[in-house]
């Protein structure tokens, strides 16, 4: 268009008028400056990752398979050696304890709050959040200060008196009641996961159809067969993946445990006696790293060995939970169609 | 010359063709509206005349849009610039959450560059509101929420904000089918009032809505032109049977 | 089934198995109950005593006497921490959420929602790990500036993710309107869609103020803590979660009164922002509905 009409009714519209470009220039700028920003949080877990591993190489490289199966950890200079043995051990009794207290009682939960609408329900699911809201620090001095006492004089001497005794079981329940230990900080961590494990089982229980499980109770099913029989199998998956999400939690969990497991680096049967979890040893050794030398290099490989359990446990359990939406979540397949149909027919 | 004309225009969403060849025009001053069953590609017609159809994923247009004998959508047209010129209403009244009454109507001007004094803006708000028939129902309230007013209330506050701006042409996407018949009436008397200023296109489904209001009617059926023409042979001697067939209430 | 099977009466062992299992279901929702019962009760209770004026206003006193004391480097502590982590981490969430609501549908859009999502489920001691590494190591000293940087870790993708969701939310009638008016896509953003947001922003970033505050590895590892005020990012501060850590580990039962005090108040504080997050939630829903 290059007639003179042409022109005035383009200068109305023209995009490469000052105005104009200043405007797609300022926009197609603040475009960029989120994408840039989203990179920038990729950038930074992979930032955080090849920091750590580039830190804990020199360990893995100098110790090999070596560092997870070694039990000595000695950080005097001239004579290290970093076995993790111990942590990783503290951290799989520990949070495995954990979830078998935990998922039952999660679960019960999570049944629960399923087929209960209205009075109690609601309050109970608030009280829940609360649990999960809660910081560890304080979840960490309650434990020291109540719950800590409470077994030791209680619990632990009933266990160490009566299971204590009996073959093969009785070996993890010897020695003092005093003193820090690992049942301890199991049972802490073990209230610490109740509310993820049960927020997670609660969606994965909602997806089940409701169909399933009022055809047997129509059938006159009590209500224990009718979970039974309509509701676990399906959710079983799904519980599956919440269980390794609140395991997942439990072992990343540092401060509460800190406070109530001792730290130190031993490995043994009994529960009631001190041991160390990789997060509760690098948060209690931090302090006397330095620079110089295998230590941080260690402990950065504790972090590493960490992070991956981490993932792959979030990993399996994401796959886990998808599963039983899949399996779950489609609706009749004749729905879709019949509605398109009746719409075209006028 | 038209205000607006249509050459040729083809529109995808995806893969789906959904406008074939369509040709056009619309007059200065007067009202066109466009009828035609579901899915005849009526709203995708409309939203091509603004640019608004781009804005979805994967949607495609060829052809040509003729603003004043410029293609809008020319390779040194600013999409912007068009849909300051040729504003648009929407089905569902959408004014802005947050904003009060006026900043509703004015939403398009403060947002913008243009540099207004306070006293401006008020001044603009008040012809919009007043051009819209709402200004008497709200000046004592100006600045109230935009949310709190009736469906038919939102809908005028929508035209006002769109007439703020001072575009030609105003496009109408079925402006009243989410309101009560009360509402709907006083919608088509402000049609009526605003086409002395401004050249309206409107989508509907309401058949005898277009008759009352429009002095041009484009019929469409699977996203063709089946007919187009004035409103009164439109609707009382049309030259295409499927035309008869649907405003006769046939089908659709 | 056979009818004659259905219409019996339940009992013997059906019944048996069916009682036990309501039981027990009753027996989960009182453990629990009393477990929350029995914590906020000794909180509660151990924790009121040590609050007083000093304990707001006062740095530590001598060991012999600590309630004389108080722990005012640490709530000044936390304040700074906690407010240079939510200088950078809420801009930075925001804009990632709305590149996530309102540009990017591709691959590099899922790749961001992964990442958030991993380092959600990473332990928030490796974010102090790494920080401790990378600026603590690497300048020579602790900071509260470090202590910041390793809540960044933690809060940014709770809030981008948090945020997203709310985003999203907003109908989509609203952006239509807006560019319809000739308005530049940014604008209709940040001057249409956030503010329709609104609470449920707010809401985002208190959820992830609220997971700053309760933290403790992460700043252990670096802003080390402090017996005394600090106000230069750049040195060792203490907060009040590395507070109650230090003096639980004395043995000095003045000091572990003054630990249950600061617990009292960061647990209320926390949950006062998350409670008040799911009020203004509720309330956002109700308001865009």
């Amino acid at each position: 268009m290059s007639s003179a009409v042409g022109s005035d009714a383009l200068a109305g519209l023209g995009a490469s008028e000052p105005k104009a470009r200043r405007a797609r220039f300022i926009d197609r700028g603040f475009r960029w400056v989120t994408l840039l920003i989203g990179v920038g949080l990729i950038a930074l877990l992979i930032y955080m990752l090849v920091d750590l591993t580039a830190g804990g190489w020199r360990t893995f490289s100098r110790f090999g398979f070596g560092f997870f199966t070694g039990t000595t950890w000695n950080p005097v200079r001239g004579r290290e050696q970093f076995g993790a043995l111990p942590f990783i051990f503290g951290t799989l009794v520990t949070s495995l304890l954990a979830v078998l207290i935990a998922v039952p009682i999660s679960v019960g939960l999570a049944l629960f709050l399923n087929q209960v609408r209205g009075l109690l329900a609601n309050p109970l699911a608030v009280f829940i959040d609360i649990l999960a809201a809660i910081p560890s620090i304080v979840y960490g001095l309650w434990g020291l200060f109540v719950l800590k006492p409470f077994l030791d004089s209680t619990v632990e001497p009933f266990l160490i008196a009566t299971v204590g005794k009996v073959p093969v079981i009785g070996v993890f329940f010897r020695g003092k009641a005093q003193g820090p230990d690992m049942l301890t900080a199991g049972v802490i961590l073990a209230i610490m996961i109740v509310p993820i494990i049960t927020a997670v089982s609660r969606e994965v229980i909602a997806v089940v159809p409701r169909d399933l499980r009022e055809a047997a109770l129509a059938l006159g099913a009590t209500r224990w067969e009718s979970v039974r029989v309509a509701v676990l199998p399906y959710a079983r998956n799904g519980i599956v993946g919440a269980t390794m999400l609140g395991l997942g939690r439990a072992l990343g969990e540092t401060i509460a445990v800190t406070m109530v497991i001792g730290n130190v680096p031993k490995i043994g049967w009994s529960l009631l006696q001190p041991g160390a979890t990789i997060p509760s040893w690098i948060a209690s050794s931090f302090r006397e790293a330095s620079s110089v030398g295998l230590h941080r290099s260690a402990l950065l490989a504790l972090a590493v060995t960490l992070v991956i359990w981490s993932l792959i446990l979030a990993l399996v359990s994401r796959i886990l939970v998808r599963k039983t939406a899949e399996q779950l979540g489609e609706p009749g397949e004749d729905e879709p169609v019949s509605v398109a149909r009746l719409g075209t027919a006028g | 010359m038209s205000k607006m004309e249509v050459v040729d225009l083809n529109a995808w969403f995806g893969i789906n063709q959904v406008l074939h060849g369509i040709n056009v025009s619309a007059e200065s001053g007067s009202v066109t509206a466009i009828i035609g069953p579901s899915g005849c590609g009526k709203s995708t017609l409309i939203r091509c005349l603004n640019r608004m159809h781009e804005e979805v994923r994967q949607a495609r247009v060829e052809g040509k849009v003729l603003f004043d004998g410029v293609d809008i959508y020319g390779d040194d047209i600013d999409p912007a610039a068009v849909r300051r010129k040729i504003g648009m209403v929407f089905q569902r009244p959408n004014p802005f959450p947050t904003m009060s009454i006026l900043h509703n109507a004015v939403a398009g001007l403060r947002l913008s560059d243009e540099k207004l004094s306070k006293a401006q803006m008020r001044e603009r708000g008040e012809k919009a509101l007043r051009a819209a028939g709402l200004w008497d129902e709200v000046k004592d309230r100006l600045d109230a929420p935009g949310g709190r007013l009736s469906g038919g209330q939102q809908q005028r506050l929508c035209i006002a904000r769109a007439l703020a701006v001072e575009p030609e042409v105003l496009l109408l996407d079925e402006p009243a089918s989410a309101l009560d018949p009360v509402s709907t009436l006083r919608i088509e008397e402000l049609v009526g009032e605003l086409k002395e200023r401004y050249t309206i296109v409107i989508v509907t489904h309401n058949m005898q809505q277009a008759a009352r209001v429009s002095d041009w009617t484009l019929f469409m059926l699977f996203g063709e032109v089946v007919e187009f023409g004035p409103t009164p042979k439109i609707f009382t001697s049309p030259d295409d049977q499927r035309t008869d067939d649907y405003v006769s209430g046939r089908f659709g | 089934m056979s009818a004659a099977g259905i219409l019996q009466p339940v009992r013997g062992s059906r019944r048996i198995k069916d009682l036990a299992y309501r039981g027990a279901l009753w027996c989960c929702v009182a453990i629990a109950m009393a477990t929350l019962g029995v914590i906020a009760f000794y909180v509660v209770k151990r924790g009121i005593s040590a609050l007083s004026v000093n304990f707001f206003t006062k740095e530590p006193a001598s060991q012999l006497h600590p309630e004389q004391g108080g722990i005012v480097q640490s709530f000044i502590g936390t304040g700074i921490i906690v407010g240079i982590a939510s200088l950078i981490a809420i801009p930075l969430g925001l804009l990632t959420a709305v590149y996530l609501a309102e540009y990017g549908k591709g691959r590099l859009a899922s790749a961001i929602r992964l990442t958030a999502q991993v380092l959600l489920s990473v332990p928030s001691i490796v974010a102090g790990a790494f920080i401790w590494t990378v600026v603590v190591v690497a300048f020579g000293n602790f900071s509260a500036f470090a202590g910041g940087l390793a809540l960044v870790v933690l809060m940014w993708p709770i809030v981008a993710r948090a945020t997203e969701e709310v985003l999203l939310l907003v109908p989509q009638d609203l952006r239509e309107g807006s560019l319809a008016l000739g308005l530049p896509r940014w604008k209709t953003i940040m001057r249409v869609v956030v503010p329709a947001a609104g609470a449920g922003i707010l809401t985002a970033v208190m959820l992830a103020v609220a997971r700053a505050l309760g933290e403790t590895a992460p700043i252990l590892l670096t802003a080390l803590g402090n017996d005394f005020i600090n106000t230069d990012p750049l040195k060792p501060t203490d907060a009040v979660p590395l507070r109650i850590f230090s003096d639980a580990r004395t043995p000095v039962p003045g000091l572990h009164q003054i630990a249950w005090g600061g617990a009292l108040v960061l647990l209320l504080a926390v949950l006062l922002l998350s409670i008040g997050a799911r009020v203004l939630s509720v309330r956002q829903q109700k308001r865009l509905a």
